[in-house]
């Protein structure tokens, strides 16, 4: 997807429209996306969960996992994404925050296929920012938030050594195999090890909840190689 | 004579001190109050001499075990990334004349021998650069790894190159705050001796005596203990290895050329050779050379030439700091309840970075051999010596191999290196076997080598690609497993060539974000 990214105005774009109607047609071929830690627990009840490195920082971070491989987002092609959890990260799309030297400022991909002048809901009314860019702003300035308490609960991880590897061995009902690796969870067992005052603390903020969450959504695996063995057959 | 051993004292610092004290500490639990005590006498007064910045590949275990960050010790120490050494102008002393000696072992290496080969196809490639990816990262000076590669773990094999001051530091303060070790800060100005000739303390100025069952010398030359105490003899070793003097400088790097080379560079001279060293905030460079061969005027000159290269006219204001090395080995390193590491026990030229490994494998080998009482000290002791004497003269065979391989006839250092009055026996029968063969896993096969047969295949072929007679190749299965293998080789330089960093980029980001431990 190309990306050219400008700082919104109500001059320069009071024409504006981004399509909303079948709007995620776009991520019809992608198999991950990145979540903020406030979403985890409401998009852990229809996709696996698991932390994956950045291949630039090598930090971790929470993923939702749509495919088992490259481009493959089951979930659109057995159609249930509409009525999967659609996160921030998707649903923000085609804004962006951009740094400026001062604050944040709000920027639209205007390579965008769904940004255009004729349908969907328009960003200005009479040079005024419309509720649905309003919304559109507390949105990506929650995942904005978001990334960053990811990178608290990340560390407060890490500082146990509570992430672990996991290898998923795949085997589909034709007879093919995969291996997924790069993906990595958080450890039941060191959890089960850790100071009773860290275990209060994790308590107090959601991160029990939320790595329960996690290390539950892995089920849905055998979900996505179900659909697929379905999707196949047909 | 059955007292269970307790307690290790371990006179000196530095890398030695530091490295014995925490593999000894870190292995025999002593942070809790029924394991091993460590204490180390550190003198306040005594300067540390960084011995060589390049280590091992062995250094990630070594870290790894004393229970150490691989960012924490790479933010700390100044570290980059060492992916082998490349000898310029060793073989011919030609401007292009050069080998590598990667760190990663030759494709399939535990499966076939791909010497005889590539000796019969080389395809136009050098040995190393047919045989393994390494070489050619290096060339393009390309990380070892990536960011989400975990602690400690490799694409490519990897040492490092590292700022030994700091490294010292960085040790004592691990050893202290995480692996308890007690730390004395005193001079030591003497031994309390018992009748069968052990040491029961050490006298020290500032805080009376400090006794022990086992007592470490890392106390550097002065060798206070197995020296100094014990007048174990130390063994020139100059007739073979040349080498005695050293003259070191520090570069910063030129503005807009800062990359990083993930690999040293030796580049031979008339009477010795040049280090190039790349670490994250400067370089290290200096001339060691033998002063039966040239003298130190004409040695400066020497490295202000090879500098000016770099860093142009700037090359003229710089200030040489003089070393001597004194090449040798101790008659013995343990006797009674005392056992020499690092310079103490002995000390060669740093063509191969032998210095941190040797400590690395004397601290490994104590720790793992512990005597469990005074009783099997001795047998511990004599086996110690047996392996630590083996040890050094592999790396001696080894070091020596570098110069009588060489072609050149330029300069009496050169062609004297090659007068068989100056190799060691055990050498010459090496060169003789491999005159009809490669060197293979038989020729070294003790537990712990320091040096495997693969390296002695790199410099070997490096810098004499036609040594080995040709041998007739009989067997049609291997000769297509070869050229898998050589295939194989092919397809992962070109992958790695794609993905891997720079090696500047991979430790800014190391500094930045770090590794993860999994």
């Amino acid at each position: 997807m190309n990306i050219n990214l400008e700082k919104v105005s109500s001059q320069k774009h009071h024409q504006l429209k981004v399509a909303t109607d079948g709007r995620h047609q776009n991520n019809a071929s992608i198999h991950l996306c990145h979540l903020a830690l406030q979403e985890i627990s409401a998009a852990a009840a229809y996709y696996p969960i698991f932390l994956l490195k950045d291949s630039d920082t090598g930090q971790f971070q929470p993923v939702a996992l749509f495919g088992l491989d490259i481009d493959e987002n089951i979930y659109q092609q057995a159609n249930l994404w509409n009525k999967c959890y659609q996160p921030l990260k998707l649903t923000t799309q085609p804004f962006f925050l951009v740094n400026n030297e001062a604050a944040p400022e709000l920027a639209i991909n205007v390579s965008d296929p769904r940004v255009q002048n004729d349908v969907g809901e328009p960003l200005f009314e009479a040079s005024n920012a419309t509720v649905y860019l309003k919304q559109q702003a507390a949105s990506l300035s929650d995942l904005t938030q978001g990334f960053v308490l990811n990178n608290v609960f990340i560390n407060e991880l890490s500082k146990y050594d509570l992430i672990e590897p996991v290898e998923l061995d795949i085997a589909f009902a034709d007879g093919q195999q995969r291996q997924l690796d790069g993906l990595y969870t958080v450890n039941r067992e060191m959890l089960e090890h850790v100071d009773a005052l860290t275990q209060q603390q994790f308590e107090k903020s959601g991160y029990v909840k939320i790595i329960a969450d996690m290390l539950g959504s892995a089920n849905h695996v055998k979900v996505l190689i179900d659909l697929k063995n379905q999707l196949n057959k047909n | 004579m059955s007292k269970p051993l307790r307690h290790v004292v371990i006179v000196g610092g530095g890398s030695a001190g530091w490295i014995t004290a925490g593999s000894i500490a870190a292995m025999h639990n002593s942070a809790s109050n029924d394991g091993v005590q460590v204490t180390l006498i550190e003198s306040p007064d005594v300067n540390i001499i960084g011995v060589g910045e390049g280590t091992w590949p062995t250094m990630r275990t070594t870290l790894q075990k004393m229970g150490i960050s691989e960012t924490q010790f790479m933010r700390e120490c100044d570290v980059s990334f060492k992916q082998g050494a490349k000898f310029a102008k060793w073989v011919t002393g030609d401007e292009d004349d050069f080998y590598y000696h990667p760190l990663v072992l030759p494709e399939g290496y535990f499966e076939l021998d791909l010497y005889k080969y590539w000796q019969q196809d080389n395809r136009g490639k050098s040995f190393s650069d047919a045989v393994c990816f390494q070489e050619q990262l290096c060339e393009k000076g390309l990380a070892p790894k990536l960011i989400t590669s975990p602690e400690y773990a490799a694409v490519a094999n990897y040492a490092y190159h590292l700022d030994a001051g700091k490294f010292a530091d960085f040790l004592k303060r691990h050893c202290i705050n995480k692996l308890g070790v007690h730390y004395i800060s005193a001079h030591v100005d003497g031994v309390n001796s018992i009748d069968t000739g052990d040491i029961a303390s050490v006298i020290t100025r500032e805080h009376g005596d400090i006794g022990g069952d086992l007592f470490v010398d890392c106390t550097g030359f002065s060798a206070l203990l197995i020296g100094k105490h014990y007048n174990v003899p130390f063994i020139s070793k100059k007739d073979t290895l040349f080498i005695d003097t050293a003259l070191a400088v520090q570069i910063p790097y030129e503005e807009g050329d800062n990359d990083i080379a993930s690999h040293t560079i030796s580049t031979a001279q008339d009477s010795g050779w040049i280090w190039d060293i790349g670490l994250p905030s400067r370089r290290g460079v200096g001339h060691v050379y033998s002063s039966a061969h040239t003298d130190q005027a004409s040695a400066e000159q020497a490295l202000k030439a090879y500098l000016h290269q770099s860093i142009g006219d700037k090359s003229n204001e710089l200030n040489f700091r003089k070393i001597d090395i004194n090449p040798g080995v101790r008659e013995k390193f343990w006797v009674n309840n005392c056992v020499a590491v690092g310079m103490a026990a002995g000390f060669l030229e740093p063509l191969e970075a032998s210095a941190l490994v040797m400590i690395e494998l004397a601290a490994t080998t104590i720790s793992e051999q512990l005597p469990a009482n005074r009783q099997t000290m001795d047998i511990v002791a004599k086996q110690y010596n047996q392996r630590f004497n083996y040890n050094w003269d592999r790396i001696i065979d080894f070091l020596k191999l570098h110069y009588i391989a060489s072609k050149r006839e330029d300069t009496a250092f050169w062609r004297d290196n090659r007068d068989p009055k100056t190799i060691p026996q055990s050498l010459q029968d090496l060169m003789t076997l491999w005159q009809h063969r490669p060197p293979i896993e038989y020729d070294f096969s003790h537990k712990r080598e320091v040096f495997s047969a693969a390296s002695y295949q790199y410099v070997l072929y490096g810098m004499d690609f036609n040594f080995t007679n040709p041998s007739v190749i009989r067997n049609e299965n291997e000769t297509k497993f070869a050229q898998r293998l050589f295939k194989e080789n092919d397809k992962k330089t070109e992958q790695y060539l794609k993905a891997l960093p720079s090696n500047r980029e991979l430790i800014d980001k190391v500094v930045e974000f770090g590794f993860s431990k999994v």
